[in-house]
């Protein structure tokens, strides 16, 4: 359930940063055609991204689900391929895929700060 | 994500595209880059030839291999010193790399990420010497004598 649960969060988060962010580039977030959610996908990069101590690094949640796949493929007989491993598996790559495009995003939206002031 | 670079083969193009991004990124002012090395506390031992393995591999899917050799050029590209000696020479960071010149380590036939960028870059020009000789020099000169 957590593994279905995460994969899911994972996939919508990274598609919102993908919409707000790859579409329609040459107007600022919210003036995109997707700029409805564009709060929404600043909303998850300064919840990932934000160094400051009171959020509680919310982008080692990503690494958690590294580490519950680590801990599932070990303990598990991988000659079977069970459902809850493929589950673990799945949030694994749904996580790491949104690490991926968090911290390009990142370097977009600093480029995007730094131009327009 | 090292451990699971070795007991998942399915994962290992995703985690070295996010270890790619995550050297190639551009630090805030003042602040150095994290070092991976120091991250994977003595594991290197086992990721160096696991990229060797994986990049000389025919069985290795070609999406791996891509993001291996990525991987490869973002930590040259970087701030990430240890790891790519590493990477270059398969030699001991630190004190012992300080006294013993890196070369010393490169003669001893080590299976290095670097000497085998070089011999698939020379296989594979040989494949075409002849074109190429023909292309950047003419016809070959034997012919004349």
């Amino acid at each position: 359930m957590l593994t279905d649960l995460g994969t899911k969060l994972c996939d919508l988060f990274g598609r919102i940063v993908s919409q707000v962010y790859t579409v329609d580039t040459m107007h600022s977030a919210e003036n995109r055609i997707t700029g409805i959610v564009a709060p929404t996908a600043d909303r998850i990069l300064e919840m990932f991204l934000s160094e400051e101590e009171d959020i509680g690094r919310p982008f080692e949640a990503l690494f958690y689900a590294c580490y519950v796949a680590k801990e599932v493929l070990e303990t598990n007989d991988n000659t079977v391929e069970s459902q809850f491993v493929r589950k673990a598996e799945s949030w694994c790559r749904s996580a790491l895929l949104l690490a991926d495009k968090l911290v390009r995003t990142r370097i977009v939206v600093r480029y995007v700060l730094t131009f327009r002031y | 994500m090292s451990r699971l670079l070795s007991i998942r083969p399915s994962l290992q193009s995703t985690i070295f595209t996010l270890l790619r991004t995550l050297v190639s990124a551009p630090q805030p002012e003042n602040r150095e880059q994290p070092s991976i090395l120091a991250h994977l506390g003595g594991e290197e031992k086992s990721q160096i030839p696991l990229l060797v393995e994986l990049v000389t591999n025919p069985l290795t899917p070609p999406e791996t291999k891509v993001a291996v050799w990525r991987y490869a050029s973002g930590v040259m590209a970087s701030q990430q010193q240890g790891l790519a000696i590493l990477l270059l020479f398969g030699a001991d960071t630190g004190r012992k790399t300080a006294n013993k010149p890196a070369i010393v380590e490169d003669k001893e036939e080590k299976e290095t990420l670097l000497r085998k960028a070089v011999n698939m870059l020379l296989e594979d020009e040989l494949k075409h010497a002849d074109i190429l000789e023909r292309k950047v020099f003419g016809k070959p000169n034997r012919r004349n004598g």
